[in-house]
């Protein structure tokens, strides 16, 4: 596998690509107990897309997601985030993307369970926003995923369709570009995770944002615009 | 405000670490707190007992201690041949108890003035001294020991030759301390007592100062010249008061006041004007010690300096050399209080950091999914890291005022026990004299009078603050590695450990 220039990556990605991934191999360890949990994946995810990226247990999804997300750093290849080469950028910068461009939903919603609705939503308007400002904000975002009345109550106290709203209003804080979620109806019922593939719809549709989730959930499959197909480490779009 | 709500709130979560935390460095603090306070209750305990002599103004005294070589050597023998024998007659060449011409069955009362420790010196040598520049007082005083012999000569007593009674009594009395066979009659009364004669003149550098009367009042020139002045131990040895009467050398003096012992100073039982004891001891314009104040605490060291250069023999004491010489449980407790104590504060201390960075360690540990949860949502290590010290100073702190409400209840229980420690002046000058009187003369002068002292422990503000400051820099300490280990995670990794 050879790693992209990244000037040549850099120069053939058009303006609206919300991600350019070149030859990418992710391995972990090292020697004869080294697992590759990623082999020359190559792809091209323009912006607005709802992409569904499908997969037996282990076969990467996750791994992949983690690249996208600037969490973690390719073994080989390239990635590149909206005309950024990830594999270039400081670990500073990476913060930076994630906070501005990115943002996250999990399986497990990962909410910080001493901070109320209304916290978990100013943890990721924070770093760059401050007091009242910050405050009017997380109240607008979570009124627009219908939780502004459950704004002060811990995550112990939301059920789980609505501790993963809150999710959304968090990764949706900074305004990004690209929302990422890793098997967002995977802990909901049925009902409430139709409501959060909703969600997720109309952010790609009405709000023009990238939306790429992993999922094993074929109803989300279904109602991506494309789905991307991934087994042993290899994409199989 | 969001991050102190946001430290608060884990702060909450995971009170049982929080108190551990907080309690270690309480510890620390209260340990700093209370060895601070003890250290410095002791050194005040300290000034307060040099204070007799180093407040009223005296900045030292001088004296002439006996080292001198029977040989004729050393300073002595660099004396005139006048002050030699000044000297050999006021330490034993003729001074012996005269019982020759007592006769059996007659009482006899005889009182014996020495110089014990420290050599006389002529009057002289005060106005001196007084002429040197940066010398704003000067004042002569004589400590002698009065050995009183009283009793009946025996009327069976066998009076061999010319020396007779007094002739065998006397050379024993002159040359060798009693016990070594002395088979005299039991009705004779033999006590030492130490006499000091003061300059009434100037009482601000007299060996006992007005701050040591207890009852009563100092000589003054208005009592004439027959007032004296008794140490409370003697005086409650011999059941005398104030408008008592006592007597000395069979002259009646009244008692004008009482004082308590310096420590260091000469500590006599009797104080009487210094003419008076001049000339009932026979030692008329000489002194033995001499009290002097310099124009300025920074002028001790060059009239130290002057007095040992112009005067043979001398040993100059300052209020510092006597600090040195502070012996006693106040000496030991002080000792402890600078080793022990300043240990203790130190592995008190590294052992609160090390309990605050183990558990703010372990508290990262298992916070590492919600640290990599912030790092994925976009908060950069520097703000980990920020946050993670915020956290664990906010606990210090508290932590800090914590053990700073614990000291000073400590200090507080410590100053309800009244404790109480003693301090004693060595006397470098204990030789023995090099004219047989040896120490048998030597009475209880100005070598080890212990003064006991109150000790109180005072809460300061100053060290209070410092200690809370410390716990503070300790939490961050705690914090910043803390922190560094949690920030050190890529956002994937972190996710990826299960809580």
């Amino acid at each position: 596998m050879q790693t992209a220039n990244t000037d040549t990556a850099h120069e053939s990605v058009p303006e609206t690509a919300s991600y350019d991934l070149h030859d990418v191999t992710r391995r972990f360890g090292s020697g004869s107990s080294s697992v590759e949990a990623l082999r020359g994946v190559t792809l091209h995810i323009a912006d607005g897309e709802f992409v569904a990226i499908v997969g037996p247990s282990g076969s990467g999804k996750t791994t992949l997601l983690q690249l996208l997300g600037a969490m973690d750093r390719p073994t080989s290849g390239s990635i590149v985030c909206r005309g950024r080469d990830l594999s270039a950028m400081s670990d500073g910068n990476l913060s930076s993307l994630r906070l501005t461009t990115l943002g996250f939903v999990f399986q497990q919603f990962n909410l910080v369970p001493t901070l109320t609705a209304q916290g978990n939503v100013e943890a990721a308007l924070a770093p760059a926003h401050r007091g009242r400002v910050r405050a009017e904000s997380a109240a607008r975002l979570l009124a627009m995923v219908g939780l502004l009345n459950r704004r002060s109550h811990l995550p112990s106290q939301l059920s789980g369709g609505e501790q993963q709203r809150v999710a959304i209003a968090r990764a949706l804080a900074n305004d990004p570009a690209i929302i990422l979620a890793d098997e967002p109806t995977g802990n909901l019922d049925s009902t409430t995770g139709q409501e959060i593939l909703d969600e997720l719809r109309t952010l790609s549709e009405q709000r023009g944002k990238t939306v790429i989730v992993v999922t094993h959930d074929p109803a989300i499959a279904s109602s991506a615009h494309r789905v991307i197909r991934i087994r042993d480490g290899a994409v199989e779009e | 405000m969001f991050y102190v709500s946001y430290a608060l709130s884990e702060l909450r979560r995971r009170g049982g670490r929080t108190f551990l935390t907080a309690l270690g460095l309480a510890v620390g603090v209260m340990l700093v707190v209370m060895v601070s306070g003890l250290s410095t209750g002791l050194d005040r305990a300290q000034a307060t007992v040099l204070k007799p002599l180093t407040g009223v103004g005296t900045d030292m005294t001088v004296t002439r201690p006996i080292r001198l070589s029977t040989s004729g050597g050393g300073v002595f023998g660099r004396l005139s041949p006048q002050e030699r024998n000044a000297l050999r007659q006021e330490n034993g060449g003729g001074r012996r108890f005269d019982f020759r011409n007592l006769k059996p069955g007659k009482h006899f009362s005889i009182d014996r003035f020495v110089a014990t420790s420290q050599l006389s010196f002529p009057g002289s040598e005060v106005t001196a001294v007084g002429k040197l520049s940066d010398v704003a007082l000067a004042a002569g005083s004589l400590t002698l020991t009065d050995t009183h012999v009283s009793g009946t000569v025996p009327k069976n007593l066998p009076q061999p030759g010319s020396g007779g009674f007094g002739g065998r009594f006397g050379r024993r009395f002159g040359g060798a301390p009693p016990g070594g066979g002395f088979n005299g009659p039991r009705s004779i009364n033999f006590t030492t007592r130490t006499v000091t004669g003061i300059d009434i003149a100037h009482p601000d550098v007299a060996p006992i100062t007005a701050a040591q009367i207890t009852r009563g009042h100092g000589l003054r020139s208005s009592d004439g010249a027959y007032a004296a002045v008794l140490s409370t131990n003697y005086a409650s040895l011999n059941g005398l008061a104030t408008g008592s009467k006592i007597t000395v050398d069979g002259k009646a003096f009244h008692v004008v006041g009482l004082a308590s012992s310096p420590l260091g100073g000469t500590a006599s039982d009797i104080y009487v004007p210094l003419s008076t004891l001049q000339s009932l001891a026979g030692y008329r314009g000489r002194v033995n010690a001499l009290q002097v104040r310099a124009t300025s605490g920074s002028s001790v060291s060059s009239v130290r300096h002057e007095i040992t250069s112009s005067f043979k023999g001398a040993q100059v004491t300052t209020a510092a050399d006597l600090a040195k010489r502070v012996g006693g449980s106040l000496s030991t407790a002080k000792k402890i209080a600078n080793t022990l104590g300043r240990a203790l504060e130190i592995v008190g201390l590294l052992a609160a950091v090390l309990i605050a960075v183990l558990l703010t360690l372990s508290s990262v540990a298992k916070r590492t999914r919600e640290i990599g949860t912030l790092r994925a949502i976009g908060w950069s290590r520097a703000l980990v890291v920020r946050q993670v010290s915020l956290e664990v100073l906010v606990q210090s702190v508290l932590g800090g005022i914590a053990g700073a409400l614990l000291g000073l209840a400590g200090i507080a229980v410590f100053n309800a026990t009244g404790m109480r420690l003693q301090a004693t002046i060595s006397n470098p000058s204990t030789a023995t004299s090099p004219f047989g009187f040896g120490r048998f003369f030597q009475g209880p002068g100005t070598s080890t009078v212990p003064t006991t002292v109150h000790v109180t422990a005072p809460a300061d503000l100053s060290i209070l603050l410092l200690a809370v400051l410390l716990a503070a820099l300790c939490g961050l300490i705690a914090g910043a590695i803390g922190g560094l280990r949690a920030a050190q995670l890529r956002p994937a990794s972190a996710l990826r450990s299960v809580e």
